[in-house]
This record gives C-alpha cells, structure tokens and sequence, in this order.
C-alpha cells in the first residue's frame, strides 16, 4: 500500500492507500482546516470569531457545521468534551506549539468566566470572555472527511487518530496491537502536548469542572469508535473522567484501553469483548 | 269524434298570459337543472378529493426528518467501531498526537 506523509495541524499525517489524487485532496483538506481553525495563525476564522464575543457573527459554512459537531459533542459527553475552554489553555500558557513553549515561572493565570455560545444555522455568537478552541473535534472530523475521499482500501492517521477502509492492524500505546475492522481509533492523553508553567507541568486536556489540565490517573486513552470523530471524544472523555473512564465507556458500547504512567493497562468490558484480555496481542 | 271528411279543427291559440307562464317555468326548470347539475360536479369532485388516493388531501409540505428522529441520531454520536485480536504486523500506530 503507497504511503503518503506530510505535516499539519501540528503532527504528522499518514495516508495509506488511494490514489495520487486522493493523497492531494487529503492533504489540501488538513491545510484548510487549519488555515481556519488554528489557534496559533492570528487570522484564523477561529481567531476573527473569538475576537468578535460579544456580538453575532456570520461564520463559513465549514466553521458552522464544525461548531455544531462539538456543542454535539458537548451534550453527548455531559459537558465535559466542550469547545468553550480556549481560555482555560490560555490560562495555563498553551499560547504557542507546545513544542516551543519554554519553562515558564509566572504563575498559571486566573480562569476566566464560564459563559455560553449563540448557534442559529451561519450565525454565531459568544459571551464577552468566552473562547473557542474546536480542536477538540477539527482533527477527528478532518480524518473522518479525508477518509471519505479514498474510494478504496486505505486508511488515514493524523498523529495517530486513525480511520480506515478495510482491516488495518494497529500498534498501540505502551506495547501490543489491535485489528481495527471497522470504524476508528484515537489516543488522547497528556504526554505530547505539555508544558511547565508556575513551577507545575500543565496539559492541554482541560477538565471543565476545575477549567485546570485534568489530574487523572491515565496517561493515554485509546478508543475505538464508528467514526473518527466518535473515538476521538470517546477517548477525552474517557480520559477526563478517570477512573470512571472505562464504566462510562462501557455505558455508551465503546472498546476503549487506558494506560497509565507506569504503562499498566486496563482495558473495559467492550474492549475484552473484541480483543481480550490486556496482554499483547503480538 | 270527427267525422271522416270532417276538416279537424286546430286547437285555439294559447293565450299570451299562457305563453309568458310557459316561458318562465322553462326558464325556471333550466336554471334548476343548471344548478343541480353544477351541485352534483362540485360534489363528486368533493368526493374524488377526498378518497381517491392520488389526490393530496392537506397542503402539499417537503419531506423532513421528524426532530424525534434527529434527537435519537444525535443522541448516538458516540457509536462504537469494531475491534479484533491482530493477525498481522501493525500498519500504523496510534498515538497521543
């Protein structure tokens, strides 16, 4: 199966399988999308938006349909996987790539104000202090489209969210592989994307209950879903709720294996049912 | 009875009154006709709205998925995939990114 690298959103994004034409359309769709939802491009359609709270907006049709995805994802995961905490990462220094982000003493900023986000079909708005970050949802829905564009065999991975058509073989975090027959699989978790801040090593998985990098036995949450979009929520929610990750997934039918800082795996009940037990496979 | 040879006499000649009287019941027997006529059309088209299938029977609306519907689709965002023992060497690897 060709392959076909290149580098967006801040990881690397591999593309197996399809036509030259289809490895050009996928790579056209990841720099679009980041052209408009990068936090780090000063004039991104995410920036002007969030530059605008406090008034209604007319947005593009792809930044309205992304912002339905994850107020979507919001009330499907009771709030906890939500697009309004751009200003919690502000807060604790997520203001560049974090692989430039240096040390930094000042201690971590106040939270600012919760607030809510207007949505009427092209019209957006968003209370005075509130701030937009869709990243939780532009990569998963970016894969999820590009994979749309292979006609055949294939699969896509942007920095390990993967979706594929056909059965691919995976290797997971820690050590072992999976069979991914049908849908996708995402890994979320705190070891990439982290950073000192104040003396304390801050992430960018925000819990909304504290707007603070969630303090959470799990270092990466791998999770299988019908779609990209659906693993990789499945995956942050899972890895926000802690130990009542693996209950709660299994609640919604989702396979999902947790791994610790020490690199202890715990898989639930959806996850046994498909694979087995936690041990290897290969 | 006449006889034979007997020329047959015409009747007399209808009075004017008689002639105006037979007029207007014609008239009047046309416009009832006319009428029941019409009546009976409207009625059966009535009819033929109301039970032949072809016919729309409220005011023609698009096509819409119902919001119950849509409340359950949206309810199932959160679908899971397929997962399976591997058999062969990995292809790609998942990872925090």
């Amino acid at each position: 199966m060709n392959d076909h690298r290149f580098v967006a959103m801040g990881c690397e994004v591999l593309v197996g399988g399809g036509t030259w034409a289809e490895r050009t359309a996928i790579q056209r769709l990841f720099a679009e999308r980041e052209v408009v939802f990068s936090r780090f491009l000063p004039r991104s359609e995410l920036n002007l938006v969030n530059a605008s709270a406090g008034r209604v907006i007319m947005v593009s049709p792809l930044f309205a349909r992304t912002l339905r995805v994850a107020l979507e994802a919001a009330e499907e995961t009771e709030g906890l996987v939500r697009p309004t905490l751009g200003g919690a990462l502000e807060a604790a220094g997520y203001t560049r790539d974090s692989s430039v982000l240096a040390p930094d003493p000042t201690p971590r900023a106040p939270s600012p104000r919760s607030g809510s986000v207007f949505a009427l079909g092209r019209f957006v708005g968003l209370d005075t202090g509130v701030t937009l970050d869709l990243n939780g949802v532009v990569k998963a829905l970016a894969v999820d489209d590009a994979i749309a564009l292979i006609a055949g065999d294939g699969f896509v991975s942007a920095g390990g969210d993967m979706a594929t058509h056909g059965e691919l073989t995976v290797a997971l975090p820690g050590s072992g592989s999976v069979a991914l027959r049908e849908g996708a699989l995402a890994t979320s978790g705190s070891t990439k994307r982290w950073w000192i801040r104040g003396g304390s090593v801050q992430h960018h998985l925000i819990d909304p209950r504290t707007s603070r990098p969630a303090q959470t036995p799990w270092s990466q949450v791998t999770a299988c879903g019908a779609s990209c979009l659906a693993a990789d929520i499945a995956a942050k929610a899972g890895f926000l709720l802690g130990e009542r990750g693996p209950t709660w997934l299994d609640r919604k039918g989702i396979p999902a294996r947790f791994l610790t800082a020490d690199d202890e795996v715990t898989v639930n009940a959806a996850w046994r049912l498909g694979v087995g037990e936690a041990a290897p496979c290969i | 009875m006449p006889r034979a040879g007997q020329r047959r006499r015409s009747p007399p000649l209808p009075k004017a009154e008689e002639l105006a009287s037979a007029r207007r019941r014609a008239i009047v027997a046309k416009g009832v006709l006319a009428s029941a006529g019409t009546c009976v059309f409207l009625v059966a088209m009535v009819f033929a709205r109301q039970s032949y299938a072809g016919h729309p029977k409220q005011p023609a609306s698009a096509l819409a998925v119902s919001p119950h519907f849509v409340r359950i689709v949206r309810r199932n965002l959160l679908q899971a995939g397929v997962v399976a023992p591997a058999e062969a060497p990995p292809g790609a690897t998942t990872a925090v990114s």
